[in-house]
């Protein structure tokens, strides 16, 4: 089922063309992420699609409602970058308003529930200027997860916390993607890779590409080497010297990507092992196929 | 059904706001006390300042001070006439904040996920008629218990008069909400939609006086600003003042729809 279409969007700031052109649909499923570096126009999308603000050019529909339509304010949720809860009332009564105010047949119960999906049951009294920055993010998520709502985008939903927090998000996001479609956005694409089926990557505000994270490489196979940090150039002429090799990349934390011909040497990942244990080479993973990073910025 | 309920909802919070949260309680006993102080100087003195009406008279002229020594309540004729120009003053200070810290603070973001644009405008208005609704009855009562304590047979008039001045002074106060509700959203805090509208208040004021001046027949282009009609209420003590209604109500329904017309469009 289709939540999301944007047809030809386009939003200008004065004279700031922040987003341009941008076509591409979101389908119901696993969660998606939107990737593109600073000022790619990722948090204006977002705000486009959550409504809260409106394009300069072309449509965007959610649920083939425009966004600030009430019956979307039931299926949508969102996660702003930097929104904050009002510092005057506890937790618990102001997630209780939003969940009255969407028409939620047991509030208290909901908002329960919420908060103990972010483990956060224990602040229900707290006030938001009580939180820890890692804690205000759960809690916003919290108040998204409110009224199950079919498609939940959050932006930079890990951005600044610590690592058990960004855990917990993303185990979070894992749980629940069965019943609501995630779209996130985040600089992490390692973080994007663990939790995400489908990249949409956008760059000056245009749209770059809209594909699957599994990759599609065709008679070309990938592997990823992590050696430790002792790897020099002997490393590298031990790899180039594995049958099968088509290029070789290196990067400079001792990362080694690896393109071989996948038809004429299906075993090169066990030759390269065999080589590596021959050669007395250390190394501390070897995963198949490009991590995102490499794919979106590497010149191959 | 929805926009209703959500409107009264968003409503009771920002009564919420001003009588359980620490903040509102704060501001809501600095005024008390504000008032407190005006009582004990201007309102318990009604009796005397009545008799005495040629100082009061050469204060607020003389037809002010004769409509004054007409309530049957002297306290009730003072109170009238300080919340007529204090109370608009302090609607301007109170209401600026209705959305403009929200809105920097990302929350008009959240609550606009789960309701209408419109009725959170709506709601925030009709809160902070409610708040000063409350402010009103609290004087109004400072008020009867003087008066009371003055002279127990008074208790009948003083809740007519109460009941009188509450809901005019309600009226009066709507457009000023309605504006302050308006240019709140282009405001990053209560105090820049203070400065706001200082500014186009006194742009408006001189504008509008120097184009009636060139062209007598543009005075009425003096009735768009709230509380224009408060000069011919001063003298009125009874129902009557009603008929006064027509220009608050049209402005606070002109503010009313330009406010929602930008809050659906505004960029939050």
């Amino acid at each position: 089922m289709e939540l999301v279409r944007c047809e030809n969007l386009g939003k200008r700031y004065g004279r700031l063309q922040a987003l341009s052109g941008i076509n591409l649909t979101i389908e119901q499923g696993k969660p998606v992420a939107l990737v593109g570096p600073n000022g790619a126009g990722k948090t204006t999308l977002m705000s486009l699609i959550g409504g809260f603000i409106r394009p300069s050019a072309g449509t965007v529909t959610v649920c083939g409602k425009t966004p600030q339509d009430l019956s979307v304010k039931r299926r949508l949720s969102v996660l702003p970058q930097d929104a904050r809860l009002d510092p005057n009332f506890s937790i618990g009564s102001q997630l209780t308003l939003y969940a009255k105010l969407r028409g939620v047949d047991k509030p208290d119960t909901e908002v329960e529930k919420a908060l103990e999906l972010v483990q956060l049951q224990d602040r229900i009294k707290s006030k938001p200027t009580e939180l820890s920055h890692g804690m205000s993010k759960r809690l916003l998520i919290a108040q998204c997860l409110l009224g199950q709502p079919e498609i939940i985008l959050l932006d930079e939903p890990t951005a600044g916390i610590d690592p058990p927090n960004a855990k917990l998000i993303r185990d979070l996001i894992a749980a629940e993607s069965g019943s609501s479609t995630f779209v996130v956005s985040s600089h992490n694409l390692d973080e994007l890779e663990k939790i995400c089926e489908k990249v949409i990557h956008l760059s000056d505000g245009k749209l770059i590409s809209e594909a699957s994270i599994t990759e599609d490489t065709g008679d070309w196979g990938f592997l990823t080497l992590q050696a430790d940090s002792s790897a020099d150039q002997s490393t590298r002429q031990i790899i180039e010297s594995v049958k099968g090799l088509v290029n070789l990349n290196t990067n400079q934390h001792s990362e080694f990507t690896i393109e071989f011909d996948a038809v004429r040497h299906p075993q090169f990942h066990i030759a390269l092992l065999q080589k590596l244990a021959d050669n007395n080479i250390q190394y501390k993973k070897l995963t198949n196929g490009r991590t995102l990073e490499q794919r979106m910025y590497s010149q191959n | 059904m929805t926009t209703l309920r959500n409107i009264t909802l968003i409503a009771a919070t920002e009564l919420t706001r001003v009588l359980i949260t620490r903040r509102g309680l704060l501001s809501l006993l600095a005024f008390a006390l504000i008032w407190l102080l005006i009582v004990a100087t201007l309102i318990k003195q009604a009796p005397a300042l009545v008799q005495n009406g040629a100082t009061v008279g050469s204060l607020l002229g003389s037809e002010t001070i004769l409509s004054i020594a007409q309530w049957r309540v002297a306290e009730f004729g003072i109170h009238w006439i300080i919340a007529l120009y204090v109370f608009p003053l302090c609607c301007v200070l109170y209401a600026a904040d209705q959305t403009a810290s929200d809105k920097t603070r990302g929350t008009l973001k959240l609550l606009t996920l789960h309701t209408s644009r419109s009725s959170l405008f709506l709601g925030r208005f009709f809160g902070m008629l409610a708040v000063q609704s409350v402010v009103i009855a609290f004087t109004l009562l400072c008020t009867l218990v003087v008066a009371v304590s003055r002279d127990a047979s008074l208790l009948q008039d003083s809740l007519f008069n109460g009941f009188f001045i509450w809901i005019n002074l309600i009226i009066v106060l709507a457009p000023y909400t309605a504006l302050m509700a308006i240019i709140s959203l282009f405001a990053k805090s209560g105090m820049q939609a203070i400065s706001y509208a200082s500014i186009l208040w006194i742009i408006l004021l001189f504008s509008i006086s120097w184009v009636s001046n060139r062209y007598p027949e543009a005075a009425a282009l003096k009735t768009i600003f709230p509380g224009s009609q408060i000069g011919s209420l001063v003298t009125h003590r009874d129902w009557s003042s009603l008929g006064t209604i027509t220009v608050p109500a049209i402005q606070t329904l002109l503010f009313l729809a330009i406010g929602l017309f930008t809050m659906r469009r505004i960029d939050l």
